[in-house]
């Protein structure tokens, strides 16, 4: 695998909507996200917000994968 | 009252449907204002925190907030907060980039509403998709809020090959997006 390739899967792996909670019960980002230049979270960002516009559009009521993982815990 | 607004007095009703309905509408807007953290934090977890935030004020204090679009903006004002503690608390505020500050950051962009046309364009360049970078693509689409080791047994794959192939169809994606002229629609701006 390619730097650029690794760095892409890097990427990929901090732009699901899936965050473990700290003790507080706060979001902490994937493991994967410490290894990113700023750069790199920079990218990171605009493809999430790709996504999230695709993921709306595919979604019955438009919701992105982000508000359906705070439904899920809100059990809404 | 416009949409948003309806929603959110739903919400603060109790209506759990229409919160969920009312983070669609607000999300987009939510994580642009977050974009000058982009280098700092993980604005993720902080678009989640919000929502998850206004859902418990909505049943705490009930429709207090008054104004056009007002849950938005409070919603815009509480995510940049929690942005700039997350900064501090990482010590990494020397990363955010106040150049990108918006003139007025109390008036965000509101979203669009879904666009049936681009809809029926994704669907169909993600139909065209090859074999294992279409079920890694729509797994993670459709389910992205569960986690990818999760996500990846279900297609039967490592979770390294997983995020690959979703990297490879995404590449795919957006080069059918831009054949198709949908790549410079609003929602991706």
């Amino acid at each position: 695998m390619s730097p650029d390739d690794r760095q892409e899967v890097l990427i990929e792996a901090t732009i699901g909507a899936h965050r473990v909670l700290d003790a507080d019960g706060l979001p902490i980002p994937p493991p994967e996200w410490w290894d990113l230049s700023p750069e790199a979270c920079q990218m990171a960002f605009e493809s999430r917000m790709r996504s999230r516009a695709i993921e709306r559009e595919l979604h019955p009521r438009g919701w992105s994968t982000s508000v359906q993982a705070v439904m899920e815990r809100l059990h809404l | 009252m416009s949409d948003i607004d309806k929603l959110w007095t739903l919400a603060c009703s109790g209506d759990g449907q229409a919160f969920g309905d009312w983070a669609g509408r607000v999300e987009r807007p939510v994580l642009l204002s977050l974009r000058i953290f982009a280098r700092a934090i993980d604005t993720e977890g902080i678009v989640q925190e919000t929502l998850l935030r206004m859902w418990q004020r909505s049943q705490a204090d009930g429709p207090t907030i008054e104004g056009e679009h007002a849950s938005l903006r409070f919603a815009v004002v509480m995510a940049r907060n929690l942005a700039l503690n997350m900064a501090r608390k990482l010590r990494r505020e020397h990363l955010v980039q106040p150049e990108h500050i918006p003139v007025d950051p109390q008036a965000p962009r509101t979203d669009p509403a879904s666009d049936p046309l681009l809809r029926r364009i994704i669907e169909k360049c993600i139909e065209a998709l090859s074999g294992a970078a279409k079920k890694a693509l729509e797994a993670r689409l459709l389910r992205g809020h569960v986690p990818d080791a999760v996500l990846a047994n279900s297609v039967d794959m490592t979770r390294n090959t997983f995020l690959q192939n979703i990297t490879r169809g995404r590449r795919q994606l957006a080069d059918c997006l831009r054949q198709n002229g949908a790549h410079e629609h609003e929602a991706f701006r």
